[in-house]
Formats: structure tokens, sequence, C-alpha cells
């Protein structure tokens, strides 16, 4: 049994960073129920990459990506007739989850008074830019300007350049995966407790605590006054960062000095183990050396490809890794023997490999039960089977634009 | 301090993690109430965790170990320099810490007889290590059935690349997360360093763990849990893998710019090195810059007059914004720009993080106090719980610190053991001379 099979989740988030969050939840069993406005659905789904880079709401790559072992309804939750539909929805729901703007939520009643009373026990989730309180709480704000706030961008590229954004929306998947284990937490403490919550978690928080482990900066600061500042690597002279190699780049972290003499196997220079400048830890702080191993290290990456270079460095315990692009890592072999990608079919997209498991629990982890749903594909189910309403409601409903 | 009626009060974690991703991991485990015992060794100092070197003597070492290896506080050593680094106190909230020498078998016993006492062992050792030390899945679970087991292999624990050695930026140049960060003239040498899979890692541990335990809490049976490192980040870069996937296209990096949102950039402030980022993804947020800006007439202007041309466009409106952003301060410039509804932020430095009215509001940094560093004001919590709010109880521990605690309360060692064990160098709070 997957570890968080029967909890039961109402999912009113949109976008990446909610949508991330109930990913997390149901492709490790939560019962997520998607509810999308009328007509256009989650934004996301007009946004890319499309099959043939031709747009399609049900072909969306970064939709059908996030919302995997979900179903979907559509409503309405601003009518009255919606926000009752609503209400019904998280009587018997553990957890609902919403990334709207805190402003949004007060206007439509759906704030964690307004469900307390119609369900005590209920956890509700907020995800949101600046949080639900604060002079910034109604700000707007994409990945990148997080990454700006979050004060990671200002040490992120070079200096003679402007700062540099982080890659895709990694802001809004760190938002996202915070929330869900805000979410297990609550719904622990429910399960005890009988007691629900509020979780109020503002993608600026954790974006300033951890952003490429922004918490050590925040605090370096404290502790000395000095700042991140781009292009400031160690100044160590064994190699830490990304280098150039007969067909592409590498990445090696070669920490100092425990794997001095590995290093040096590897580089095919192992004369200098025996070199009495490098018996004092310190030297590898000296410019001088640093140029001359580095002399070392470019001979010998010019004569490697990324995959043999990493291949080498590895048999000699070194950490030096291939960079991939996407199209690399979709083929990389270690991820294929791994069975990383799931392939699945999608009734409008096709067949298709999906990003697969990452987090295994003995009990059972990842499952790829059901692919993306399609906008409002479990109207019926849920509206007829789970709130007992009869055909000419649903229609209704339909043609008052609710559903 | 009490951490009753938290969501793991319950809970005791033993923490054997290192350097960022897994103690980044078990600083939340600690926050939602768990008692965190950390493991250490006198024999051992695990490099990039308390400080990149074991001894630095003078302020002049540890100025010499650049931006991150100097971050001791106040860039003096100290007696005991391992509890002034700031990569391990960063995260060392709630934390307690005990000191034992695994590699003799007692210290393997002492904590054999710490697993029995705890809920959750978590880890982010080099796969494998933790056999040699009687700690595999295997043992532990044999003697506490009960246990949730946490490891974090950077590859997973099969595959050609198991036992590849790696650390955070390895993982993201394999995942493919790399290649998609940096400047659109450059190559990748000069994206600079890039260390998010430590912190996607270790809040994927979190989740997994509280998984765990959330079907423990159910069935009473511990669980060994695996988290994939490399696997957990490249299902945050989705959309590009999925464009892999459908048209056999590798992304590549448009320095700050986006496909469909324009204009997109950061730019130039007052000030030495100053910037603000802004982002426009709708015509109503293009009419919010325009006014911003002072350039009203700009939303008849042709020339930007949709997505598309503003993105054709876009040299040119890099130009006439920089213009604008580069007679502003830069906190005042995302102001402004938030106050006609465009996306912005200044590019923040740490300075101004501290000093974020916002930030200030929320109580976002706690001030603590502890021995060998003063007072300070450390950050502080991912996210806010209204019934069961997250602890800062204890600043980060000094090496040692709760030998007694660990040993005369958790475990009952008598005052003699504890003094011979003391002697023979399992407890205390220095590192042993060969360490330096």
């Amino acid at each position: 049994m997957q570890p968080i099979a029967g909890l039961n989740v109402l999912d009113l988030t949109w976008h990446t960073a909610g949508p991330y969050c109930t990913k997390m939840l149901a492709d490790y069993g939560a019962d997520v129920l998607k509810v999308e406005r009328p007509g256009t659905g989650d934004p996301a789904r007009a946004y890319g990459p499309f099959p043939g880079d031709i747009p399609h709401r049900e072909k969306s790559g970064l939709f059908l990506h996030l919302n995997t072992n979900k179903r979907s309804i559509t409503l309405d939750f601003t009518t009255d007739t919606g926000r009752a539909i609503l209400y019904d929805l998280v009587r018997d729901a553990d957890v609902v989850v919403e990334n709207f703007s805190p402003s949004v939520k007060e206007r439509h009643g759906f704030t964690y008074d307004d469900l307390a009373p119609v369900n005590p026990g209920i956890v509700l989730c907020s995800i949101s830019n600046f949080g639900q309180t604060g002079p910034y709480r109604d700000w707007k704000a994409v990945d990148m300007t997080m990454y700006a706030f979050s004060g990671q961008m200002n040490g992120s590229g070079q200096l003679d350049s402007p700062p540099l954004k982080s890659a895709d929306l990694l802001m809004q998947g760190q938002a996202g995966s915070g929330a869900s284990a805000a979410i297990v937490a609550a719904a622990m403490h429910q399960r005890r407790t009988g007691e629900g919550q509020a979780i109020d978690l503002a993608i600026a928080e954790i974006s300033v605590g951890s952003a490429d482990r922004r918490m050590t900066a925040l605090i370096g600061y404290q502790y000395t006054g000095d700042m991140a500042v781009r292009d400031v690597m160690l100044p160590a002279a064994l190699p830490v960062g990304f280098y150039p190699c007969a067909d592409g780049y590498v990445c090696m972290t070669v920490a100092p000095p425990a794997r001095w003499t590995r290093y040096v196997d590897l580089l095919g220079k192992p004369e200098l183990k025996d070199d009495p400048r490098f018996q004092d830890p310190m030297v590898f702080s000296r410019p001088e050396i640093k140029d001359e191993l580095d002399l070392h290290l470019f001979t010998w990456l010019a004569e490697n490809g990324k995959q043999e270079a990493m291949e080498q460095a590895q048999e000699h315990r070194i950490a030096g890794s291939a960079i991939n692009s996407t199209v690399d890592a979709l083929n990389d072999p270690h991820l294929e023997a791994r069975g990383y990608f799931v392939e699945a079919d999608h009734s409008k997209a096709g067949r298709l490999p999906y990003p697969g498991a990452s987090l295994f629990v003995d009990c059972g982890g990842f499952e790829l039960k059901r692919t993306a749903p399609l906008l409002g594909e479990h109207n019926e189910e849920v509206y007829s089977g789970r709130l007992g309403m009869t055909k000419l409601e649903i229609g209704q409903l339909r043609s008052a634009g609710v559903v | 301090m009490s951490t009753a009626g938290l969501p793991l009060s319950h809970i005791r974690v033993l923490d054997l993690t290192l350097i960022w991703a897994g103690p980044y991991a078990v600083t939340h485990l600690g926050d939602l109430g768990a008692e965190i015992i950390r493991v250490e060794s006198l024999q051992h100092h695990i490099t990039n965790t308390r400080g990149f070197v074991p001894w630095p003597k003078t302020k002049e070492e540890v100025l010499n170990l650049g931006y991150l290896g100097g971050m001791y506080a106040g860039h003096e050593p100290g007696k005991r320099p391992w509890n002034k680094h700031g990569m391990f106190n960063g995260l060392g909230r709630n934390k307690k810490s005990m000191t034992v020498d695994m590699t003799r078998p007692e210290g393997v016993e002492i904590v054999h007889d710490l697993v029995r006492v705890c809920d959750v062992l978590i880890e982010n050792n080099t796969v494998g290590l933790l056999r040699r030390f009687g700690l595999d899945w295997e043992t532990v679970h044999r003697i506490d059935p009960a246990m949730v087991y946490v490891t974090m292999p950077i590859h997973g624990l099969s595959g050609p690349y198991s036992d590849y050695m790696g650390f955070g930026p390895n993982g993201e140049a394999i995942s493919g997360a790399l290649s998609l960060r940096g400047y659109d003239d450059s190559d990748v040498t000069t994206s600079g360093n890039s260390n998010h899979m430590d912190t996607t890692s270790g809040m994927a541990a979190v989740y997994a763990t509280l998984m765990a335990l959330y079907e423990r809490d159910g069935t009473g049976v511990g669980r060994f849990v695996e988290v994939s490192q490399v696997e957990h980040l490249m299902t945050m870069i989705g959309a590009p893998l999925m464009d892999a996937a459908m048209n056999g296209r590798a992304q590549t990096p448009l320095g700050n710019r986006d496909p469909v949102r324009a204009p997109q950039n950061a730019y130039p402030c007052t000030g030495e090195d100053r910037w603000v980022a802004l982002s426009v993804g709708s015509d109503k947020e293009w009419d919010g810059l325009c006014r911003a800006i002072g350039r009203p007439d700009l939303v008849e202007d042709p020339r930007f007059e949709d997505a598309a041309s503003r993105q054709a466009n876009h040299d040119a409106l890099d130009e006439i914004i920089g213009a604008w952003t580069s007679q502003r301060e830069s906190r005042a410039a995302m102001g402004d720009l938030q106050a006609h509804g465009v996306p912005a932020s200044m590019v923040a430095n740490e300075a101004d993080l501290y000093e974020d009215p916002h930030l200030a509001d929320r109580g976002f940094f706690h001030e603590k106090t502890q021995e060998d560093c003063g007072t300070h004001r450390y950050p502080g919590h991912t996210f806010k719980l209204s019934k069961t709010p997250l602890r800062f109880d204890t600043p980060p521990p000094l090496l040692g610190e709760h030998n007694p605690y660990v040993y005369g309360e958790l475990l009952g060692v008598s005052s003699s053991e504890y003094r011979r064990l003391e002697a023979e160098k399992h407890i205390g709070m220095d590192y042993v001379p060969e360490v330096r």
C-alpha cells in the first residue's frame, strides 16, 4: 500500500507550485481531486511544450507532467452555487490545497475561518508568493523574481553581467515540495487529535531559506558581514565547478584535501603525490598552485568526452559528472537501467515517457495509475457518484456555467 | 523545552547526515517537534560540515579559506572553530549533538543502543558507508523493527552510477537542470556554481520521512525510505524534459528571458551592482509597467502591442526599462512596479533581507545566542502551521554539547562509565589532536 493512501485531497491549485505539491501527494497514494475553472481550466494547460509545438489544452507537457494521478472536475466556485458545492466537497476531504493570492480567498469565501465550520478537521494549505500576512502579501511574482528576492540571484552568474536566474521553475517546485511535507505533518496531527489547521507557505520564505542553500549565505553574513558575490568559486586549486571537455562539459567537485592522491592519479600525475609542497592542506588556497594544477586538468579533459571523463573520474572515486542536456538525460543509461522514465498512454497526447519514481518507501512508492486528466473528465463520477446529483441537476449547473 | 502538541513530538531522530542536503532535511524534522540526536565523532572531522578544514588556527587562515570556507563567526577561529562555521550553524536549530567513535566496536554498540530509542535514522553518506558500522537497513531493522530508515543516495541505490561520487552540482549536471541555466551568449562555465539540488533533496527527504511516519503511525512497522536525489530534482524540470520527450528538443538557456513572458530581465539600478528583476506576462501587466516607468505612451506603441511583438522587440524594451531603473534605487523600483501590478523584485543581497520589512513583519529571523558565536539573527522557518507553530528553541549545538543528556538520560550510562568513555575519547567537546 502506498504510504499516504486514503488521504483525501481537494486540489484548488493552478499553474506550477500548487500542482507540483498535489502531484507529489497523488503520486504517492493520496486521492487528489483537481478543481478547474470551467472553459479554460488550469492556465498551465496553455503553456508548452506541446507535441509539434501545436497548442492544445490536453497536450501541454507542463500540465501533463504536473497532474499525473489526479482526477479533474470543473467548478466555478466564485458563484454562490459553486461555493456551496465546494463546501460539500470540503466536508469529506482531509486537505484543501490552494495557491491563489490571499485576497482572492477572502473574496470567494474559502479562508480557513470559512472552511473550519464546514469541516473542523480540515487542513487548508495555502501556497502564495509572499505569505498570507505582511506588507507584500498580495504582491505578484514569477520564478525569476522569487529567485531575485531570495538573495541567491545576486550571487548567480558573472560579476560583469547581470545576475542570472535559476533553471526552469525551481522556486515553484521547491515551494510545492515544502507544501507537500507540511501537509503530511498536519495530516499526522489531524489524525492523532482531530484538529485541522491552516498552513501558510510563502514561496518567498522557502526561497530565502533554501534557494541554492541560501540559509548558509544568510548566516554567513550575520557571522562575518561577507556577502555572496557572483563568480566567486572556492579559491582552491582543486576543481569545483564546470569545465569543457572534448565533446561538451563536465562538473568536477574535488573536495580538498582528502581527494588529492586520487585526483593526481586521475590526471596521470602520480609523482605529485610525493611533492613536499602538497603535504600542507593550506597550499591549495594559493593561486599559483591553481594555475599549475589547472594545466594538468585541462590537458586531461581535452582528451576525453563527458561520458568517458565521468567514468574515469568515478573509477578514481572522484566526483566528476557529465553535464547532460535534457535529451541526454532522457537517454541516460543509468536512468534507463533504473526505469526512471515511465511510458504511459494519454487519450489525447498519446504515448509519452514521464519522470517517475524518485522517492521509495518499502510499503509502496510511486505509481503512475493514471495520466493527467482531461478537463472535467471526472465531472460525472464526482457530481453524480460522490455528491448524488441527478442528470438534470448537473445539466442545470452546466448551462449556468458553474460546471 | 517542551515540544508537546507538535506533529512530531513523539519522534526522536538519529541524525547521521553531513554537509547540506541531509542536515537541511533534519532541520525541518526538528522544527516539527522531533528530538534530534546528531551523531558526531571526535576522531573524524567531516569536510564541509563543521567547516571545510578541521582546525584553522588564525584569522588569516580563516580568510584564506575564502567566502564559504571562511564563514566563521567574526572570522575568528576561536578555541573551537568547529562550533562557529556558518554552513553547519545555519541548519543547527533544535539539534542536539553527541559524540562517539564508530570505528571502534564499542562505539558501534553505543549507536545501536541509540537506534533502540530512536524512531527515524536519516543519513546522506556515500552509498554503503554505514554498512561498515553495522548501520545498514537490515541490521537496524533487526535491532528496531519500528525504525524508519531514510537514505539519500545521489543516484539511487541501483543502476550503473549507483556508487558514483557526487555533490549537489554533480547531480544537477546529470539531471539536465544545469543545462537550462546560463547566459544565452555564453557557455555553462560562466553560469557560476549552483547548489540547488541539496535543497530539493533535503525537502524531498522531509516529505518522504513524513510519509513513512504517517504510514507507521497506523501500522507500527518501520520502513526503508530511499530519496533518489537526481531523480527527484528531475521532477522539478518536467516541462523541459517533456519537450525532450515530445519533440526531441534540448532546451538551452535564455539568460534571464522567458520563451513566453516578455519583457523579463534584471535591470540595473542606482548604486554599485544593484538590480531589479521584473517580468511581464499579460497585457494588463504591460499596461502597469508602462505606467510605472512613466511611459503610458508605450501602451499604444505598435512595436509592443502584444506578447509576440514585445518578445520580438525585447532588446529595445530592455533599453527603455533600463533607462528608468538606472535612475532608481532597487527597493524603490520594486515597490513602484508592484504598486502597478508588475511582478518584480529587487535582486536582494543578504543585508536587504535582514532589513526587509515584510520578512520582519512575518518574524522570519530569530535571534539566538550560542556560546562560541555570540548573539545572531538566524533565518527561520520554511512554512507556518497555525495550530502547531514550528519551533526554534535552541541555537546550533556545540560539538558534543549534549553528551551528558544522551549518555546519561537517554542511554542510562552511569557517571563512572561516562568518565571512562570520556577518557577513551568517545565523549568530549574537542576533536582529537590527530584531526588537526
